[in-house]
């Protein structure tokens, strides 16, 4: 009987270890520890594509425009066009080619309240990814563009508008961006440069690096958990700031008042900027737990 | 470097721990108590290690396949080596 037990517990020992080898197998993803630790990028990648093929589909725009749940690498550019276009290439990742979820899979398109919604509709309880990775144009008359991309990397260039971007899993890049811009990012890193927001700067990044390069908003608030924070401002910066870094490091090219220190903390509430007559409008919020933050003075025009 | 082959190497790592301190703790228990107690030993985590196991494997099995069964599967499988150990155990008695 004994015996008979042992045999049976060997065999399940082996169907569990094909069990754990299998379940990893379809997880289909590798991780990528280089560029973890070159500073926070995008932890999953997208190599296992089984199949592709090209995707373009334009739908009508609205004054606001959300899109959500998109999976791959995303250019947002505008243009004088009253269409939202997609041009790229639809994908599937998998270790198997299941053509059933990648023709299921689809952008749902409907308009609520003045806002053009584009919903990536994933097939469920599928272990891969169908994704589209592509350019998205956007018309410039769009005034406000949310962004959700769950896994890939967003590039926007040239908006007008106000903008905001949430991506779970990959790299956040803004160029030459004019309006509010509210970005969270969890993975990856976040890089804007040449941005002149309006009212609203908010960025918060758990585990990549901000580095932003720009003028300030009337209201700035950059936060990170883990990355370090890296500001390019204008010599002519002049705002209240309130920084503060748990453990790290705290930088600055201009002059700022009421500087602090207790412990590993280093905190700063004050102003910041060469001195002036009158009191500074805006402000700027910074909030690091273990990177370090610098405040660097670049010349713009 | 493949998610495979890591996790490979961390069950590979934490099975050979896993078997090096079952047999430390063994050693130590026979000091102390006779051989079937220290069996017995092995017979009640296993039993305990299997039973949340296969509750997680079970639970976590709602949500679809995916990395997540990992603990259950692992625990599952630690408990198994406890019970293999007992079965052996008894068995060279």
């Amino acid at each position: 009987m004994r015996r008979f037990l042992l045999v049976i517990l060997i065999l399940l020992q082996v169907v569990i270890i094909w069990e754990i080898y299998a379940t990893v197998k379809d997880a289909d993803f590798e991780l990528d520890f280089a560029r973890i630790f070159d500073g926070g990028g995008v932890v999953m990648n997208l190599s296992n594509v089984k199949h592709e093929e090209p995707f373009n589909q334009s739908f009508q725009a609205a004054k606001q425009v959300r899109l959500e749940g998109f999976v791959g690498d995303v250019d947002i550019v505008y243009a004088d066009t009253s269409d939202i276009i997609f041009e790229g290439k639809k994908f599937l990742s998998h270790t198997t080619l299941d053509m059933e979820a990648f023709d299921s899979t689809h952008i749902e398109y409907k308009i609520v309240n003045g806002t053009a919604i584009l919903r990536w509709e994933k097939p469920r309880m599928f272990g891969g990814t169908v994704g589209f990775t592509g350019v998205v144009t956007v018309p410039r008359s769009v005034e406000r563009l949310d962004v959700e991309v769950e896994l890939g990397k967003v590039v926007s260039k040239g908006g007008r508008n106000s903008l905001s971007i949430r991506a779970n899993l990959g790299d956040v890049r803004v160029d030459g961006h004019e309006g509010s811009v509210v970005i969270n990012a969890d993975l990856g890193a976040v890089r804007l440069k040449d941005v002149h927001p309006g009212d609203v700067l908010r960025i918060d990044a758990d585990l990549g690096e901000i580095d932003y390069s720009g003028s300030l908003a009337t209201n700035t608030d950059i936060r990170a958990s883990l990355g370090s924070v890296t500001l390019r401002l204008p010599e002519d910066t002049w705002t209240n700031i309130d920084a503060s870094v748990d453990l790290g490091s705290l930088n600055s090219d201009f002059p700022f008042t009421n500087y602090w220190q207790s412990g590993s903390k280093t905190r700063i509430d004050g102003v910041l900027g060469e001195h002036r007559p009158h009191a500074p409008n805006g402000k700027l919020t910074i909030r690091a737990n273990l990177g370090s933050v610098n405040i660097r003075k670049v010349a713009m025009w | 470097m493949n998610m495979v082959l890591i996790v490979t190497m961390v069950v590979l790592f934490l099975v050979v721990l896993g078997i090096f301190t079952t047999y430390v703790e063994y050693k130590k228990r026979k000091l102390y108590y006779p051989s079937s107690v220290a069996y017995r030993t092995f017979l009640a985590r296993g039993v305990d290690s299997v039973s949340v196991g296969f509750a997680l494997y079970l639970g976590l099995y709602t949500l679809g396949r995916g990395l997540w069964l990992l603990p259950g599967l692992i625990t599952l499988f630690a408990g198994n080596i406890y019970l293999i150990f007992y079965l052996l155990g008894k068995e060279g008695k």
